[in-house]
Formats: C-alpha cells, sequence, structure tokens
C-alpha cells in the first residue's frame, strides 16, 4: 500500500543514473508516501507516474554521463582503465585474438561490400538534385532528329539531351605513336541538364552543334592529368582527332562518368537535320532529362507516350510502328546506372550480412565463456564488497576495447580489400573506380560494428552482472556442467551459423557450377595460344580497294616475318572483340518480306582468319587471294545460319544479298563452324562471313589482327605492337589481348562474384567449425570426470567417443536442414547470374550439407579424441 | 543567462537548499520548492540541477547515515562557499533591477 506502483519503480530504476539509483529510489519513495498522505493512494500513483517519466525522458543523456563521470571518478581516466583492461585480456589468451580476428573478418568484409554498393545503389549521385534526374527511353537509344523533337514538345522536362556512349577514336601526336582514345558526343542540353560544370574553361554553347563548328572537346579530368600534367595551359590546345583538329575549351570534374566512366573527351553532338541519314540514321543516342519543378517520372513517361506520334511524322526516313516506344520508360538516373548490377549486389548484401551473423554469433558464443570465466573472478570480488555497477562497467569496457580493435583491423581489411578489388570492378558498376574507404563509409560501417558489439557483446556481459555472486559461486563450487540455459544459448548460436554457411556455400556453389559450365561451353574458335589486338588505320589511306588489299598483304607479312608468330590474318571485327557487327541479310529464295529480314552477326576477314582462329570448316571452302573486287562476290556462313535458314540442306551455291536496293547477289561458297558472339552465357546466333577483299571495313574503319602465337601469347603480342610500329606509327592499337583474356573478360563479372561468394562461404564455414569445435571442447572439459568415472566403472573408448560426436552431430544436422531450407528462397533471387543450372541444383545443394557435415565431424573429432584419452585414476583423483 | 550568472531553478534549488537545514536531501528540498513557489516541480529536474550545481562547484553532496530515522545512506546537498557568494551577487543585482520600479503587485513579482 505504502509502496509506490512495482513496474514504474522497476522502471525507475533502470532510468536513474546508476551511481544514485538506491537514494533516488528512496528519496521517491518518501515523496511518494508523503502524497499518499496529502492527496490519498490514486493521485499520488499518478504523480509517481510522472515523476518516472521524467527520468525517462532525461534518460538518454544522463545515463552516458553518468557513466562517463563515473569511469572518469572510480578509474582515474579511460587511460588507465584501457591498462587495466589490457592487463585483464592478457591474463585470457586466446580470447581477444579470436575475437578481435573474427571481428575484423566480418568488419572488412562487410566494408568492402558496403563501400561498393554505397557508390552503385545507395549515394545519391553527385548531380544537384539527383532525384529530378531521368533516364528517357531507359535501356534504348535513338536519333539526334527524334531528341530534337522531345525537346521541342516535353513539358514534364526541364531539360533533355543526349549522348552517344564511348566511341573510340584515333589521337594523332607529333612525336609520339598515334592512340585511341574514346570520345563521347554529347549535346549542351546533357551537360546541362546534370548541370555539371567544367573545372577549367567553360561548357559546350549551342551553336556548337551547328554543322562545321563542332570542333571543340571537353577533356576528362584524368585524360588532362596524364596527357596536359593538369596544367591550364591545356586550354585552346587543339587535338588531331581522326585527322580533324579539335580546339580544348575546358576540363569536366574528376570522377565525371556521364554517359560512361570509359569516356577520355567529350565533344558537342552535331545537329545536321539536313543530313537526314546521321540525323535520323543513328539511333545511338541515350536520353537524359531533368524534370520540370513538381513534374514526376511516370508523367513524363506518358507524355512521352503522346510524343511518339510527333516524332514517327517527323523522321523522313521511315515510319517506326506506332508501338515502337511503347515500353518506354522513364527511370530514374540512379536506378537506370545500377540496373544490370542490382541482383550481384543484393546476393553480395545478403551474403555479407550472413558473414556478419555468423561473425556476431561467433564472437557472442565467445563473450558468454568470457562471461562466465569472469563471473567466478568477479563473484569473489562482488563478494568481497566491489559493486557490482563498477564490475559491469569493466566488462562493458572490455567489449568496447574489443569491437574497437576489430573495427580498426577490419578498417585495414577493407582497405586493402577494396584496393584490391577495385582493378577487377566490372566497368558497368557505378562508381567502382572511386570506390575507396571514405568517411561514410567508415560511418556505416562503425554503426554496422557497434550494433555488432552490442549484439554480440553486451547482452552476454549485462547477463554476466545481473546473476547474483551467490549464484555464480553455487555454479562455480558444483564445477561439472555448465547451467542449461547458457548451454542452449550456445547450441542455437552454434546451430544459426551452421545455417548461414549452408546458405552461402550452397550459394557458391551454385556460383561456381555456372563458372563451371560457362568453361565448358565451346566458343567455336581456338582460345590458347592466339593474340588479338585492334588497329586504327590513320586517315589518307588510298581508298580503292586493291591498293587497301595491297596494304594488309604488306602488313600480313611484316608481322608473320617476326619469330613470335607464325601466322596472321585480318577481321574488321571479331567474335569477342571490343566492337561488334549485326546486319539485316535477305536470302534469295527464303525470306520474302523485305520489311523483316534476318538480322546477323556480320564479320569480314581475310583469307586466313579461319585457320587462325581455328573455327573449322564443315562444307565447301574458305576465302583465298583469288577473292577480289573483281570476281563474283562471295560469302561463308555458320552451321547455325545453314540450320535455321536452310533447315540443314547444303547450302553452297545459294546466294544472299545485303538489304540496300540494288545490292549484288553474293553467293555462299562454305560453311563453317558455329562461334559465341561476345558471351559464353549467350545463345550462338546465325553468322555471316564475307572477304574484307570485297567488303572493305565498312563504317567502323577498323581491323583486328588475329596472330597464332609460337609460343607465349605475351611475346607474341610483343611482336604485333613492335612490327606495326616499324610499319606505320600512325596505326592506333587498343584492346591487345590474348582471346583467353578476351573470352575470361567475358565472364569477369560471374568469376568476381563467385570468388567473392566462395570467400565469404570459407569464412563462415571456418567460424562455424570453430564454433562446432568450441562447444563441443568444452562440453568435453566440462564433463571429462563423468567420462573418467564412466571409463573407470568399465566404458568402452570407442563408446564415449561414439557419444560425443553423436552430441556434435545432433549440433550440426538441424542447422544444415535449416541452412538447406534458406538456400532455396536465396538460390531463386539469384536466378539472374545463374547460367546453365537450375536454382535448385542438386549438385550445389547436395554439396553444401556434405562439406559442413564432414567439416563439424573433424571439427568434433578432436574433442572426442580427447575425452577417450582420459585416465580415470588421474580424473578421480582430483576430487 | 551567461556562463557565471544562474538559472532560475538553479538559483531556486540553492535557496531552498539553505533553507531546509539539516533535512538537506533531495525529497525535502523538492517540497519545499513546491511549497514555497507553489509550482510543481519534477524530481528529476531538481536532482539533475543539483547535478549540475555540484559539477560547478556551487553545491557539494555526500551520502550520510540518515540517523534515527535509520534505512540506507541518503544524499545530502551543502551550498558551498562560491555557491553563496553567488547568489549574493545575484540578491545584489536582482535588487538594483527593482530599485525605483512599482509594478504594483503585492510581492513585486
Amino acid at each position: 500500500m505504502n509502496s509506490p506502483p512495482p513496474f514504474w519503480r522497476k522502471l525507475l530504476s533502470h532510468v536513474v543514473p546508476i551511481e544514485d539509483r538506491h537514494v533516488l529510489l528512496d528519496e521517491m519513495d518518501r515523496l511518494y508516501r508523503g502524497r499518499i498522505e496529502s492527496s490519498g493512494p490514486q493521485e499520488a500513483a499518478g504523480w509517481y507516474r510522472g515523476e518516472v517519466m521524467h527520468f525517462v525522458r532525461r534518460w538518454p543523456w544522463e545515463w552516458t554521463t553518468s557513466v562517463l563521470r563515473q569511469m572518469r571518478i572510480e578509474l582515474g581516466g579511460v587511460g588507465r582503465l584501457t591498462r587495466q583492461t589490457a592487463r585483464r585480456l592478457r591474463r585470457a589468451p586466446g580470447f581477444a585474438p579470436v575475437a578481435i580476428t573474427t571481428l575484423a573478418l566480418g568488419i572488412g568484409c562487410t566494408a568492402v561490400i558496403v563501400g561498393i554498393v554505397d557508390r552503385a545503389l545507395l549515394r545519391p549521385l553527385p548531380y544537384p538534385e539527383p532525384d529530378q534526374l531521368v533516364a528517357v527511353l531507359d535501356g534504348w537509344s535513338t536519333s539526334l532528329g527524334s531528341i530534337e523533337v522531345l525537346q521541342q514538345e516535353m513539358r514534364t522536362v526541364e531539360v533533355l539531351g543526349g549522348a552517344t556512349n564511348a566511341v573510340g577514336m584515333t589521337l594523332e601526336a607529333v612525336a609520339a605513336p598515334a592512340r585511341r582514345v574514346t570520345v563521347a558526343a554529347v549535346s549542351p542540353e546533357y551537360l546541362g541538364a546534370l548541370r555539371v560544370a567544367p573545372v577549367l574553361g567553360r561548357a559546350f554553347m549551342s551553336e556548337e552543334t551547328r554543322p562545321g563548328q563542332g570542333n571543340v572537346v571537353l577533356l576528362g579530368y584524368a585524360f588532362w592529368q596524364t596527357h596536359f600534367g593538369g596544367s591550364p595551359a591545356a586550354l585552346n590546345q587543339s587535338l588531331l582527332l581522326d585527322g580533324e583538329s579539335y580546339s580544348v575549351i575546358g576540363v569536366l570534374p574528376a570522377g565525371f562518368d556521364m554517359p560512361s566512366s570509359r569516356n577520355d573527351l567529350w565533344r558537342p553532338a552535331v545537329m545536321d537535320p539536313s543530313n537526314a541519314g546521321l540525323h535520323w540514321g543513328a539511333g545511338n543516342h541515350t536520353v537524359l532529362a531533368r524534370l520540370a519543378p513538381g513534374s514526376t517520372a511516370e508523367r513524363a513517361r506518358q507524355e512521352l507516350v503522346q510524343v511518339q506520334a510527333q516524332v514517327s511524322e517527323a523522321n523522313p526516313l521511315w515510319t517506326p510502328a506506332p508501338d515502337a516506344w511503347d515500353e518506354a520508360k522513364v527511370t530514374t538516373l540512379r536506378d537506370s546506372r545500377s540496373n544490370g548490377v542490382r541482383t550481384p549486389l543484393l546476393v553480395l548484401l545478403c551474403a555479407v550480412g550472413m558473414v556478419l551473423l555468423v561473425v556476431c554469433s561467433n564472437v557472442a558464443s565467445l563473450f558468454v565463456s568470457r562471461a562466465r570465466a569472469l563471473s567466478r573472478e568477479n563473484a569473489v570480488k562482488s563478494a568481497l564488497g566491489a559493486a557490482s555497477g563498477r564490475l559491469a562497467r569493466e566488462q562493458l569496457f572490455e567489449v568496447l576495447l574489443i569491437t574497437l580493435a576489430g573495427l580498426l583491423a577490419g578498417l585495414g581489411i577493407a582497405a586493402i580489400g577494396l584496393e584490391a578489388l577495385r582493378p577487377h570492378l566490372p566497368v558497368e558498376l557505378p562508381g567502382a573506380q572511386q570506390s575507396g574507404l571514405d568517411a561514410r563509409v567508415i560511418g556505416i560501417t562503425t554503426v554496422i560494428a557497434l550494433l555488432t558489439a552490442v549484439a554480440a557483446g553486451l547482452l552476454p556481459a549485462w547477463r554476466g552482472a545481473r546473476m547474483a555472486p551467490a549464484a555464480f559461486l553455487y555454479e562455480a563450487g558444483r564445477g561439472n556442467t555448465a547451467s542449461r540455459s547458457r548451454r542452449h544459448v550456445t547450441r542455437w548460436l552454434v546451430g544459426a551459423q551452421l545455417s548461414a554457411a549452408v546458405v552461402l556455400v550452397t550459394s557458391a556453389g551454385l556460383l561456381a557450377r555456372t563458372l563451371f559450365e560457362l568453361n565448358r561451353i565451346d566458343p567455336g574458335f581456338e582460345i590458347e595460344g592466339r593474340a588479338t589486338a585492334e588497329l586504327h588505320l590513320p586517315p589518307g589511306l588510298p581508298e580503292d580497294a586493291e591498293a587497301r588489299a595491297a596494304y594488309f598483304k604488306q602488313l600480313e607479312t611484316e608481322l608473320e616475318s617476326h619469330g613470335a608468330l607464325t601466322q596472321v590474318a585480318f577481321a574488321s571485327t571479331i567474335p569477342f572483340g571490343a566492337e561488334d557487327e549485326f546486319v539485316a541479310f535477305g536470302i534469295d529464295g527464303v525470306t520474302t518480306d523485305p520489311n523483316d529480314l534476318p538480322v546477323l552477326a556480320h564479320h569480314r576477314v581475310s583469307p586466313g582468319y579461319f585457320e587462325v582462329a581455328g573455327i573449322p570448316l564443315l562444307r565447301g571452302r574458305t576465302f583465298s587471294d583469288t577473292d577480289q573486287p573483281n570476281t563474283p562476290l562471295v560469302v561463308i556462313v555458320d552451321q547455325g545460319f545453314v540450320e535455321e535458314f536452310f533447315g540443314g540442306e547444303d547450302p553452297i551455291g545459294r546466294t544472299i544479298r545485303y538489304p540496300w536496293r540494288d545490292a549484288s547477289p553474293m553467293e555462299i561458297v562454305g560453311v563453317v563452324g558455329q562461334t559465341s558472339q561476345g558471351q559464353l552465357s549467350d545463345d550462338f546466333s546465325p553468322t555471316v562471313w564475307v572477304p574484307l577483299a570485297q567488303m572493305g571495313l565498312g563504317i567502323l574503319g577498323n581491323a583486328t589482327v588475329v596472330a597464332r602465337a609460337r609460343g607465349d601469347v605475351d611475346a607474341a603480342l610483343g611482336a604485333i605492337t613492335q612490327r606495326l610500329g616499324d610499319f606505320d606509327n600512325r596505326i592506333a592499337v587498343s584492346d591487345m589481348a590474348s582471346y583467353r583474356q578476351l573470352v575470361d573478360e567475358s565472364m569477369a563479372s560471374t568469376r568476381l562474384l563467385t570468388i567473392l561468394l566462395l570467400v565469404f562461404a570459407t569464412t563462415t564455414l571456418l567460424l562455424g567449425c570453430i564454433g562446432v569445435y568450441g562447444v563441443a571442447a568444452f562440453s568435453v572439459r566440462e564433463r571429462i570426470k563423468e567420462f573418467g568415472v564412466r571409463m573407470a566403472l568399465g566404458a568402452s573408448t570407442a563408446g564415449i567417443r561414439r557419444g560425443v560426436l553423436r552430441d556434435g552431430l545432433v549440433l550440426a544436422v538441424p542447422g544444415c536442414v535449416l541452412g538447406l531450407v534458406l538456400a532455396i528462397p536465396a538460390a531463386r533471387a539469384m536466378r539472374g547470374v545463374l547460367y546453365g543450372i537450375a536454382p535448385i541444383d542438386p549438385l550445389a545443394f547436395g554439396i553444401a550439407p556434405l562439406i559442413l557435415g564432414s567439416s563439424a565431424i573433424l571439427a568434433v573429432y578432436v574433442p572426442a579424441r580427447r575425452a577417450t584419452q582420459v585416465d580415470p585414476a588421474t580424473v578421480l583423483r582430483e576430487d | 543567462m551567461g556562463r557565471d550568472g544562474l538559472g532560475d531553478l538553479e538559483h531556486q534549488a540553492m535557496l531552498a537548499v539553505l533553507r531546509v537545514g539539516e533535512q538537506n536531501y533531495t525529497a525535502p528540498i523538492v517540497e519545499e520548492l513546491e511549497r514555497l513557489t507553489n509550482r510543481r516541480t519534477s524530481v528529476a529536474s531538481v536532482y539533475v540541477v543539483l547535478r549540475r550545481l555540484e559539477q560547478k562547484g556551487l553545491v557539494r553532496s555526500q551520502l550520510r547515515d540518515p540517523g534515527p530515522e535509520g534505512g540506507r545512506d541518503r544524499r545530502s546537498f551543502d551550498v558551498t562557499d562560491l555557491g553563496l557568494e553567488r547568489l549574493r551577487a545575484a540578491q545584489a543585482a536582482y535588487q538594483s533591477l527593482w530599485k525605483g520600479l512599482d509594478l504594483g503587485g503585492q510581492e513585486g513579482r
């Protein structure tokens, strides 16, 4: 009757400053009793509740300051506390290093992934009001003519501009070999929409989009640094690009990567409506806009669909079908940029979350054991009169110190990891090259680390501190087995770790299988011992076909004369090359509608190409030096073509032609094997090969050299560079690589994802096994007397060993089963990054529990052996 | 209120500490404040103010045996010499501010 409401009193005891807990509770009791006398119990209870709430509101701040105050008062500064804690930790060797390493691993993995994901998905784009930026016709590209119409008609956007993605151009220098640079053509509104301002000089002006006035360039920051040493004198200098002079008008800010991070230079997109072919024919511009104030992406999309009729009407070349833009999308620029990388990044984020979970539960187990070890010590101290608050604070400080050390080590791991990873990150990953440990990533990681510490360390510490000393002394005195509840907690934690490990091992298994399947695909050509390089011929070479052919023949002889190369061939484009060409073909006797022709992969190659590339001839003949511009036009098709258009029948002697009106028929003279075009995971597409001598290099104007190495491919690549320089140093070379590299690069993202997941899976597996080992070893140590007694009574060592093994496996089996169940949705979510296997792949799902099971047995085996090596006499004598 | 100045509640709490004499514990101080200012005052704010005054060196506290009443130690508060000096300065400041003013109220509030 005379004591305050119990719940509120209890609450009060938690929110008052720790050092005055009893004083304040007593004072409040007195005041409460006074209230009852003056105004009755009901009034008093209401008053009490109100007072407690006053404390609750002040609690967070007062609590921290009072703890800090106490630390300062009682322990004479954090320095002393640190020294004391360090001394205590030294007395328990093993604990601190294991806890810190485990935390560092988890935090390090997390920081690496957070650093990448933050750049790609979370961080706002580095432009003013980034949410207003949208990709119009996301996933499509369109012509400058269409963009002009959109600029005039769309009201939902403030500024709208287009850009072509990285196009290669040859930069000629006075005294150095020509080199390849990538140049984006952007409309001034494109940079305007992004509101990006040059760090030096000026942006494009609208008159610079007029024909003949667009010979100006903006330098990328990195290009400015490497090419002009970051000197302001770069302004107004001229650059010779593809034989034309361009004047430098400014430098774009560091890290500017629109439309692609590959660009070195930006030039204005030239608007020439009088040249219908260029203005309407080249549909290679991506469109970006800044929404008008108050508008939304959805409203812009609706308007886009309405405007398409006007675009069709304005287009002098053809009338696109009315539903051409029905799929039209207006996406926020951020989503558009991260579109292709979201699934792999989310997979990684989930994976690292699991690693963290495992780390968390592992460290929690460590702290639980630690708290148990300390509690005996503390129980004695406490019984001797030490304040329980102080003991709890000491333990809390220990947790904080270990977390801090783990955090620092983890950030170190992350810094090294990110540095090592950066060169391998795919180009299409937004912000990949800027990813690093900046304040933001460190901040996020620190928060995660502190949460980990709270979850892993504070709970056991708090539980330890709250237990009455008598209970500890009792438990310690009993000296046999741990309390049931504590053992349960540890077992649950280890089970959870094993589940997470199963999920990760399964996921990594799925990816490894994908990689294996990809590697098993035969691309249809020889990968090993082949060197390739893209050549960009200088302007001003003779245009006529014969002279051009003579030039290539000469180059071929020059290259083949080098000892490192056995045979050399040229092609306009090659499978897995930097560029590709797809052309519509009419097939005589097969295709009928000129508006519905198949679009096929198309390569122009020199006679020796098939032999050099190792593409097998299945029928007929390959090209020869006699296929010249003045002889009948010939073509070679691949087996896929034969099957698709001739039902597998012999096509030799049939004819196909280009889609233009007066195109001459080209006779099929040979059939070669199918080749993969650029992604091993893509289906083979029917391919047409034409002689370089008859068709020239095409609009790309580039030639790719493919060479068979006599031995080392690197030596062959060096030989190509050297001989090309000797031959004509105006030829710019880019994309030098062995064929193995080209094919490997096409799998780079999958491989990277696999490696990261394997690292995470191995980490969790290792931690999980340490957990199993820990539990088994601990229980063996606690039951050592029991084993001694049992053996004295005649139990066999095999029986005891079996018992311990069984105990350990009882732990592993439910964890594995739960892990397999959880792995199913995880695998389904990964569907987008898998190839050649079903998400529920029996092999990956079968092997994960096998690996886990055998690791768990191994982890339990050591303690099981120890259990059998007990000498009953020694054990019993101890009592 | 400046760095050296006293907040309203600080000022009042110190006066209350002086008024309660031997019974200089939190509960009597709160009661005294409520009685004389005729206002609800929360224990939390009084306690926080007293500890803050202690940090400033204006009040000193110690745990003391409550004497014949029995029970656990209670925290008692005393105003230090520095605290007394501050109170006198505040009083002087108020007095000179009030000099020559008459707002017509009974107690000149």
